[in-house]
């Protein structure tokens, strides 16, 4: 369990994390997500024990990290981006001599390092020196180091970092095992799909806030509380925007091809409608039947809830509208580029 | 995953070691890690030839033959200066290891796992001294040894009874005096900067210092004698227990950390 309460930490004049709270009870996975600079890693820090707090209160696995911060350190891991190993060591070695530190007897030392290679698959790696393991390799040994001594509570910032695809599949899916193992696991990523997959909490931190903190449903949910709408036409819509407006629910509704479909004499045929709706359960029916006694040939209705990539968007101040225009900028490149070749 | 694979992952609690255990641990890593350095292996490797035949060329002709009373004094001054030269001289590359000891494991991503440990932070400030600090010792042991079987080998074991006794054992109490020194404020000075490389801007600097230094003590023993000499042996160990003591207590993995 690891609860924390108003923390903010300040290096001179800069606020790295201000008033930071959160909870996570045991056997669920927190996700950080921010920025770099957002002070992910700096929470992270706080809360192993590396690091005190300039205010605030936190308790991790039953230990306060003000007073007992030797205590924190005992019952938690973790694993940096950075396996920093001791390349030349064998895998063995180099657990033994952080069960040794932790204070493991040495029977259980051995009974512990004989399970965490059998877990981590590096059983067959056993006699190797580390220097010459792939970087995922390195990352479950880093792993299997931060569980010698069968801590409660796991920090993991940024572990797949730099992994290729498999590599880091498999991280995952041992951090998966993790938390069914009971463990309280903050982790810190940029990958939003990891965040989206592994994840009970998801909290956005900006500028050393918790800008948002959920689970990734209710967060997509309250980011707006609305579904998105794409209907597409065969031909142009037969209703103006102006129509479109007057049916209650929908909103924002625009025609999202028009520069793509520019016709030579000027016309934009508008062959698909996007607009938001709180209820699109009422709305859409309205919607189509409208445009369907206006003769509209209906092709299809696409409905998308938010991405917790627009969540972490709209957290971070990118608005909706800048969005559109980074997607229009994007798009544009893209259309000039075959027109570009045909010079 | 096997059901006894599940079922080991609960959580435990250990009793931490002690510190002086820790600390022990520690040092060991470090020191195996600093030996197994190609480049300080390298370097010793090159003291130790280049010693031998500096050794050779320099002493053979002196030591070659009957000597006069006069001679043997003369010869046995020179001897000692050898010895310091050659004890202290391995030791070199051991400050360079000493400088990677903070900073170096930091750019390597190795300190964090290491400060995340219920280790105190006297333990850890220990255990990273002295396991820069010993791999020193051995290269001086290593090369004092070489220096004398060369001379017991090449010019006879009756030659290593010129070496006057008082002045010999004074040397070889700077030795690990001076090593001490390097390594401590080499350490101290890898603890508290950012990045290996000006650790080891600073150590270079600090060599120097002590070189100085040394050619200073030289000097003063012949011109004052042994007491001053044994009363500056004195001191630097009093100055080493110092600096460990107030890096000991003044070291903390917060800064390390908050430098970062």
């Amino acid at each position: 369990m690891i609860e924390a309460h108003n923390l903010t930490r300040r290096f001179g004049t800069i606020t790295a994390v201000s008033q930071l709270s959160l909870q996570v009870p045991d056997g669920t996975i927190l996700a950080l997500l921010g920025p770099n600079g957002s002070g992910k890693t700096t929470t992270v820090r706080i809360l192993s024990g590396l690091l005190a707090p300039t205010e605030g209160e936190a308790i991790v696995a039953g230990y306060d990290i003000h007073r007992q911060p030797d205590a924190v350190r005992a019952h938690v891991g973790l694993v940096t981006d950075v396996p920093g190993l001791y390349e030349q060591m064998k895998v063995t070695a180099y657990l033994d001599h952080f069960g040794s530190i932790y204070g493991i007897p040495p029977a259980e030392r051995t009974h512990r390092i004989d399970t965490l290679l059998e877990l981590f698959e590096l059983d067959k790696h056993r006699h190797e020196k580390m220097v010459g393991f792939s970087k995922g390799m390195k990352q479950k040994v880093a792993l299997a180091r931060a569980l010698i001594h069968e801590p409660p509570v796991l920090f993991l910032d940024e572990p797949t970092s730099g992994l290729d695809p498999i590599a880091a599949r498999t991280v995952r899916e041992l951090i998966v095992r993790l938390k069914r193992s009971s463990r309280s696991i903050i982790l810190c990523t940029h990958d939003l799909d990891e965040a989206e997959r592994l994840a009970d909490q998801v909290a956005i931190m900006r500028q050393g806030r918790i800008a948002a903190c959920d689970t990734p449903t209710i967060l997509r949910n309250q980011a707006t509380g609305e579904t998105r709408v794409h209907m597409e036409f065969a031909d142009t819509c037969p209703l103006p925007l102006e129509t479109l407006q007057t049916i209650p629910g929908i909103n924002s509704p625009r025609f999202i091809d028009a520069v793509q479909s520019d016709s030579s004499d000027g016309h934009h045929p508008s062959l698909v409608l996007e607009y938001f709706a709180a209820q699109p359960k009422v709305v859409n029916p309205q919607v189509l039947t409208r445009l369907i006694t206006a003769g509209a040939q209906v092709i299809s209705v696409e409905c998308a809830t938010l991405s917790l990539e627009d969540v972490y968007a709209s957290a971070m101040g990118v608005s909706d509208k800048q969005q559109t225009d980074n997607q229009s900028s994007i798009d544009e490149a893209k259309n000039a580029l075959p027109a570009h070749r045909e010079r | 995953m096997s059901a006894e694979t599940q079922n080991t992952l609960t959580h435990a609690t250990y009793t931490k070691a002690s510190s002086l255990r820790i600390a022990w641990l520690i040092a060991w890593r470090q020191m195996v890690e600093a030996i197994r350095t190609r480049s300080a292996l390298v370097m010793t490797g090159f003291f130790l030839v280049f010693q031998t035949v500096l050794v050779w060329i320099s002493l053979g002709p002196m030591l070659q033959g009957p000597l006069s009373p006069r001679g043997m004094i003369f010869a046995g001054t020179f001897m000692a200066f050898y010895l310091l030269f050659v004890g202290l001289m391995p030791s070199t590359p051991a400050i360079g290891i000493a400088s990677g000891v903070f900073a170096g494991d930091k750019e390597r991503g190795c300190l964090t796992p290491l400060l995340v440990t219920p280790a105190s932070n006297t333990a850890i400030f220990a255990g990273k001294v002295l396991g820069a600090v010993l791999p020193a010792l051995a290269y001086s042991v290593i090369g004092i040894l070489v220096y004398l079987a060369e001379i017991a080998l090449l010019y006879g074991p009756d030659k290593l009874a010129l070496l006057p006794v008082g002045l010999s054992l004074l040397i070889l109490l700077v030795i690990p005096a001076l090593a001490l020194l390097g390594a401590t404020v080499a350490s101290l000075i890898s603890s508290r900067v950012t990045t290996f490389q000006s650790a080891q801007n600073y150590s270079s600097l600090l060599l120097l210092v002590l070189w100085f230094a040394l050619l200073g003590l030289v000097f003063l023993v012949s011109i004052w004698g042994l007491w001053v000499f044994a009363a500056v042996v004195a001191a630097i160990f009093a100055l080493d227990v110092l600096l460990i003591v107030v890096g000991a207590n003044t070291w903390r993995r917060e800064e390390v950390m908050a430098r970062q």
